[in-house]
């Protein structure tokens, strides 16, 4: 540490220091030991030079106080991580006790086909209900929409009713501007 | 053009700063400055080295603990004498609420005289190490070179400016600010074995 460092923490000790000198020296008294060690010693020799020493004792205070924090700090950090494993677990016990709940719920339901049957056939079972197979059942609206989309895809890409792909649709394509591609074949496929 | 100085107090503030944004080392920077003022404090109030120890670092961590939101309104040093006192105070309270301590009636004067003997008895190393240090920075200042005595002097004792000292000295500014140095520094030296 510099003769220069040490004279200008003498200088910020008396507040004889310009503004801007200051910042950074400060900063450098809590990250340079050498440095805080002679702002320890120069505040020592003022305190004794106007009888304000209050005994040796009071040369344990930082180390003491420094101790304190840090086993604070680190019984806080305990603490949080302690917290966050309760917490943990606590959200555990919860999610396992709503999944419990939606199964009992739901197996109950299955069980009683009361809540789902319609009221003219109480009793009937809730899964003679729904498990009703709704692909085999003709479904007026989807022919009519298949129906529709076929008659109106220009690319023959959507399956008609019976399964078919409709290959032909590509033969009944609009012909391309072979003009306007430089000569390519009006045989492109795509 | 001169440059704005700082005050003393606008060191405290910046290391209140940095504390406030999580530098704990800055912290330490300010219980070294300031252990020697509240522990005599609080000695003023209790009686006992051990417990008034015990009671000035309480003063130390309850600062550090509130010091997020020192806003600054008065100095530093007036915000923790005040923490001081209040801390000693409640250290009186809570040894009258407990009469009985360590075995020994704190009301009966006899017995009061005969803890606090035993505790000056328990700590001759502790009044030693005072007596040393102070012996050895006024033998330190005595041998220094007449103006570095002088400047030193003049501003822990006599708490003037670098200014006023340049006037009564009649030596620049600057000149003011080198002895003052030097004359720390060559008693710092001769501390320096029993800081460590």
């Amino acid at each position: 540490m510099s003769d220069l460092l040490r004279e200008q923490l003498s200088a910020l000790m008396d507040g004889e220091l310009p503004h801007e000198e200051c910042e950074l020296l400060v900063k450098r008294i809590s990250t340079s030991a050498d440095l805080a060690q002679s702002w320890h010693a120069y505040h020592l020799i003022g305190d004794a030079l106007r009888d304000q020493l209050a005994g040796g004792d009071a040369e344990q205070l930082a180390p003491r106080v420094r101790e304190a924090l840090t086993e604070e700090g680190k019984e806080r950090f305990h603490h949080a991580g302690r917290w966050r494993r309760w917490s943990t677990l606590v959200a555990g016990i919860a999610v396992l006790g709503l999944a419990g709940l939606a199964g009992s719920l739901i197996t109950s339901h299955m069980d009683s086909g009361k809540v789902f049957a319609p009221s003219g056939a109480s009793g009937t079972r809730v899964g003679s209900a729904i498990h009703v197979d709704w692909r085999s059942e003709p479904q007026p609206v989807q022919a009519e929409l298949s129906r529709y989309l076929m008659m109106h895809d220009p690319y023959g890409l959507t399956p008609n009713p019976s399964g078919d792909k409709a290959g032909g649709a590509v033969t009944a394509m609009p012909p391309l501007n072979t003009s306007a591609q430089g000569g390519q074949s009006s045989n492109t496929s795509y | 053009m001169t440059k704005e100085k700082t005050s003393s107090a606008d060191a405290d503030r910046l290391l209140v700063k940095r504390v406030q944004a999580g530098d704990q080392a800055a912290f330490n920077a300010l219980v070294l400055k300031y252990q020697q003022r509240v522990l005599k404090l609080v000695s003023r109030y209790v009686r006992d080295p051990e417990e008034a120890l015990d009671v000035a670092q309480e003063v130390f961590i309850r600062a550090y603990r509130a010091l997020k939101g020192f806003r600054g309104d008065s100095a530093f040093y007036t915000w923790l004498y005040r923490i001081a006192v209040n801390a000693a105070k409640n250290a009186i309270g809570a040894a009258t609420r407990n009469p009985v301590e360590g075995g020994l009636d704190v009301d009966d004067p006899e017995l009061v005289e005969v803890q606090r003997r035993m505790t000056d008895e328990a700590t001759p190393e502790r009044l030693l190490y005072t007596e040393e240090l102070k012996e050895t920075i006024n033998r330190a200042i005595e041998e220094l070179p007449s103006e570095l005595r002088r400047a030193i002097l003049l501003r822990e004792v006599k708490g003037l400016s670098y200014e006023e000292i340049a006037q009564v000295m009649d030596s620049p500014v600057g000149t003011v600010r080198s002895r003052i140095f030097r004359a720390r520094e060559a008693v710092a030296q001769s501390i320096k074995p029993l800081l460590e």
